[in-house]
């Protein structure tokens, strides 16, 4: 593994889940990919090696998405966010829009996998415009 | 007339006799003085002729004044029977000579001097002292010349004593004559006139006994007074007759008095009588006595003798009538009772003669309770009237053997359309009033078995052919003799709609909220098939590098396989896992549609606009449904002009438009056989304080069961696969819970299905149509 891949980091509770994200988003070869099954792990984990995106369950044991998603922004861990969440409606809070996040990092699930795929390769692009700009 | 006949005979005989006595007298009277003076005469020419046959002589001796010789002279004369004295005087009235006759002076009466005035008179004679004496005096004259007086006094009283003998014997005789006649007339009138009168008065005072006259006693007293009694005879057998018919007529009349008295008083009104010109009470009957506390004295007359029982100004007009109009029939009228209570009188009077008075006979019938009653009555009917003609329940009155109708209110001729003119006299079956003509006769045959219907629910028709129910109760009731049924009917069409409607969003709601309770549990399972089922794909892919590598490590050629799966169908297989867990997944999402509070904010709605978008989206709907195909739909919207704002969620009309478009879309293409020229019809119009939206197709319709569960949720008449069933019961659930709007679906007869939102307009304080 390149060790000049972005770093996908997968918070997620559902056991299945968090392992067929891990499976599909590896088999691309474009991204390092880790997983929590929670937020406090998640945070530690993050702490030795930042990930670039995060794709964040918000009902989770313990810490809740939306406060992993500040406290990993606050402490820069992460640098974008994507919402896959199991409710059917989530408006999008302030906090979650002062880190960056839009309807658009907003996933119900069930969602094609495919549909998060594009929108992580968007936020990468980005993320790398922002710093050839910088 | 007073004094009996025999008194005024006597009367008139006295006059008769003084007559006569008078006539006596004044003939006697007339004849005695014609004697005396005839007598006088006698003498005085006597005495001028001896006078005269001395009167040379005397003459000579005068003249001569030979005293003696006159003396002597006169002495011869005066021995004259009768002659008192004779005395002689000269020119200058010296008496000369006087001689007077013996035995008159013996007699004691002094001869009568004659008075010198006699002589101065100048010759004539005088009677004096009654017819005593008569004084003559005579001029003595020769050759023309006066020579002296001679005066001679004449004894008159025999004269006199004849004459008071003649009056003597007159009187006598007239007495015996007058007393003569006088006994005779008396005897007659008594004898034929007086006694028989007295008897026929007997006779005829004893008639008052009803006896016969006795007629036979008075044959005997002429034949004037016999007349007289036959007449009287006669007369008394009339005047019997007449007595006994007038005592008929009299018992008669004496008998119908009595009977009117009776009526009179016994009549049980009362009865009044009043004079005309001053309102006095002249009679009044016991009814009116008692009820107006008056008190009859034994004579008749009334106390008080007058009442101020109706108003001077009424009293005045009542007098008019009866005298002008003949009479005041049956006038209404209030008068004042004695103790200050108003009543209720039917005033009738008629000019009548009362004795001699103009008076009016007046009736009064107290009506007070009847008019009480009338007006109870007639408030009652009003009230009735009112209540059936105001009701808000249809109320129709039906005649039971007829069936003819019989009365409508105003609600019902507003529920069916009928005008009340249309309904009376036919039945409710020739009107086509109930849809099902069997449900009406069961209807009839349970209120003709005497049942009542209360709250039946029955299909009906307006006259332009739309379907309601109504709850019927209905009774029968019997007026003037005749049976009716009196029928309610409550239209409870919108109630039923409204039932249907709020047993919908109750299923809606509590659908919703076990959504939301399992809604996450089912999407975790649900993304874990689909992301499987992803893997899977991927896992098969030629174009991973991991996949080639882990085939070659396992000797497996990835083209081979991927032949195999397609062969196999394997392929489509994972993309039917993975489509089924996106239509659970929809399926969770939209029930959860009913549980959603949703936080989106309402703004002014652009009905227009939002259908226009709804239709665009509709359209792109082609390239994923096969079904149907929205391009060959003629598409027709028309947006009325002064259509109320209102307020909405955009996105949910929006959808709920887009629920409708696809629904038509998909009917018209469902159709067997195919609909020539499709088209949809997209209306909005204002309604007071709402605003409606029809959608209209001209697809199929739907049959009056489905249209029932139209907005069932899960109820879908599309192909599994096809429809959630859940596209309508989101659309009304956003209408009727998330803006208090209606919503319905109709099928007209001519096919098609109809759409009608109603949402309530911003105006309406609230908030509900």
């Amino acid at each position: 593994m390149s060790t000049l891949l972005p770093n996908v980091f997968i918070v997620e509770d559902e056991q299945q889940i968090r392992e067929h994200m891990l499976l599909y988003f590896e088999d691309f070869d474009e991204f390092r990919v880790d997983a929590a099954e929670s937020g406090e792990l998640a945070l530690e984990m993050l702490a030795g090696e930042p990930a670039e995106v995060c794709i964040v369950d918000i009902r989770l044991p313990g810490m809740d998405g939306e406060s992993f998603i500040r406290a990993a922004a606050a402490a820069g861990n992460c640098r974008r966010f994507i919402v896959h969440t199991g409710s059917v409606d989530l408006p999008v809070s302030e906090h979650l829009r002062s880190v960056g996040i839009s309807e658009r990092d907003v996933f119900f699930k069930p969602c094609g996998m495919d549909l998060i795929l594009a929108r992580v390769r968007e936020l990468l692009t980005e993320l790398a415009a922002d710093d050839q700009s910088v | 007339m007073s004094g009996s006949i025999d008194d005024r005979i006597k009367r008139d005989i006295l006059l008769t006799f003084l007559v006569i006595a008078l006539l006596f007298v004044a003939v006697g009277f007339f004849m005695q003085l014609r004697w005396r003076n005839d007598h006088i005469d006698t003498v005085y020419q006597l005495l001028d002729a001896i006078v005269s046959t001395e009167q040379s002589d005397l003459a000579n001796e005068l003249f001569e004044r030979r005293i003696t010789a006159l003396r002597l002279r006169l002495q011869d004369m005066v021995s004259l029977q009768h002659v008192i004295s004779i005395s002689l005087y000269d020119i200058q009235f010296r008496r000369l000579v006087h001689v007077t006759q013996k035995g008159a002076a013996e007699s004691g009466r002094p001869a009568p001097e004659l008075p010198a005035a006699d002589l101065r008179a100048g010759g004539g004679y005088r009677v004096a002292g009654g017819f005593d004496t008569l004084f003559f005096t005579r001029q003595i004259r020769a050759m023309g010349e006066n020579m002296g007086w001679l005066a001679i006094v004449y004894d008159l009283s025999v004269l006199r004593g004849q004459l008071r003998m003649f009056f003597i014997f007159l009187s006598i005789l007239l007495l015996v004559t007058l007393l003569s006649m006088l006994t005779l007339l008396r005897w007659r009138l008594r004898r034929f006139v007086i006694a028989p009168l007295r008897e026929l008065g007997a006779a005829v005072s004893s008639l008052e006994a009803g006896r016969l006259l006795p007629l036979d006693n008075l044959e005997g007293s002429g034949r004037e007074v016999g007349g007289l009694a036959r007449t009287f005879q006669s007369m008394t057998d009339r005047l019997n007759q007449s007595y006994r018919r007038l005592d008929e007529t009299n018992r008669a009349l004496r008998d119908s008095e009595q009977r009117f008295k009776s009526v009179f008083d016994h009549a049980p009104y009362a009865i009044v009588v009043t004079s005309l010109e001053d309102g006095r009470l002249l009679d009044a009957n016991e009814v009116f006595i008692r009820r107006w506390g008056i008190s009859k004295e034994p004579s008749g007359r009334l106390k008080p003798d007058r009442l101020s029982m109706v108003p001077p100004r009424e009293a005045a007009s009542i007098r008019r009538a009866v005298i002008k109009e003949g009479g005041v029939f049956n006038r209404d009228m209030e008068i004042l009772r004695p103790d200050g209570s108003w009543e209720q009188i039917l005033f009738s009077s008629v000019p009548i003669t009362f004795g001699s008075e103009a008076s009016m006979l007046s009736m009064t019938v107290n009506v007070t309770e009847r008019r009480r009653a009338e007006d109870e009555l007639r408030k009652s009917q009003e009230k009735f009237r009112t209540l059936f003609e105001l009701s808000p329940e249809a109320i129709l009155l039906v005649h039971l053997d007829s069936e003819a109708i019989h009365d409508v209110n105003k609600a019902f001729t507003g529920l069916y359309g009928y005008s009340r003119e249309e309904c009376l006299g036919r039945t409710t079956l020739a009107l086509g009033i109930y849809q099902e003509t069997a449900e009406r006769a069961a209807i009839f045959r349970r209120l003709r078995a005497g049942e009542h219907l209360e709250n039946a629910e029955v299909g009906v028709r307006h006259k332009n052919g739309t379907a309601l129910i109504c709850s019927l109760s209905s009774i029968t009731l019997t007026l003037g003799g005749e049976s009716f049924l009196l029928t309610v009917m409550r239209n409870i069409t919108e109630t039923r709609l409204l039932q249907e409607m709020m047993v919908q969003t109750e299923k809606m709601v509590s659908m919703g909220g076990i959504a939301a309770g399992i809604a996450h549990e089912i999407n975790n399972p649900l993304g874990i098939i689909l992301q499987a089922a992803q893997n899977l794909e991927n896992r098969t892919r030629i174009d991973f590098a991991k996949n080639r590598a882990v085939a070659e490590s396992v000797g497996l050629d990835l083209a081979q396989m991927n032949e195999y799966l397609r062969i196999r169908k394997l392929d489509r297989f994972i993309g039917d896992i993975q489509s089924a867990a996106l239509r659970a997944a929809d399926i969770v999402r939209h029930m959860l549609d009913f549980s959603r509070r949703s936080d989106a904010k309402r703004g002014l709605c652009d009905l227009e606009q939002l259908i226009y978008q709804a239709l665009s989206l509709a359209r792109s709907d082609y390239d994923l449904e096969k079904c149907y195909d929205f391009k060959k739909i003629q598409v027709d919207v028309r947006v009325a002009e002064n259509v109320p704002s209102i307020s909405c969620i955009a996105t949910e009309i929006e959808q709920v438009f887009l629920n409708l478009l696809r629904n038509a879309a998909q009917a018209i293409a469902e159709a067997e056989p195919p609909v020539v020229s499709p088209r949809i019809d997209l209306s909005v119009t204002g309604l007071s304080g709402a605003v409606r939206i029809v959608i209209a197709d001209n697809g199929p319709g739907m049959t009056e069961a489905i249209r029932r569960r139209i907005f069932e949720p899960f109820y879908t008449t599309k192909p599994p696969g096809i429809g959630t069933g859940l596209g309508l019961s989101v659309s009304y659930f956003i209408i009727t819970q998330s803006h208090r709007g209606r919503m319905r679906a109709e099928s007209p007869p001519g096919g098609g299905s109809r759409f009608i939102i109603e949402l309530p307009a911003d105006s309406d304080p609230k908030g509900e149509i």
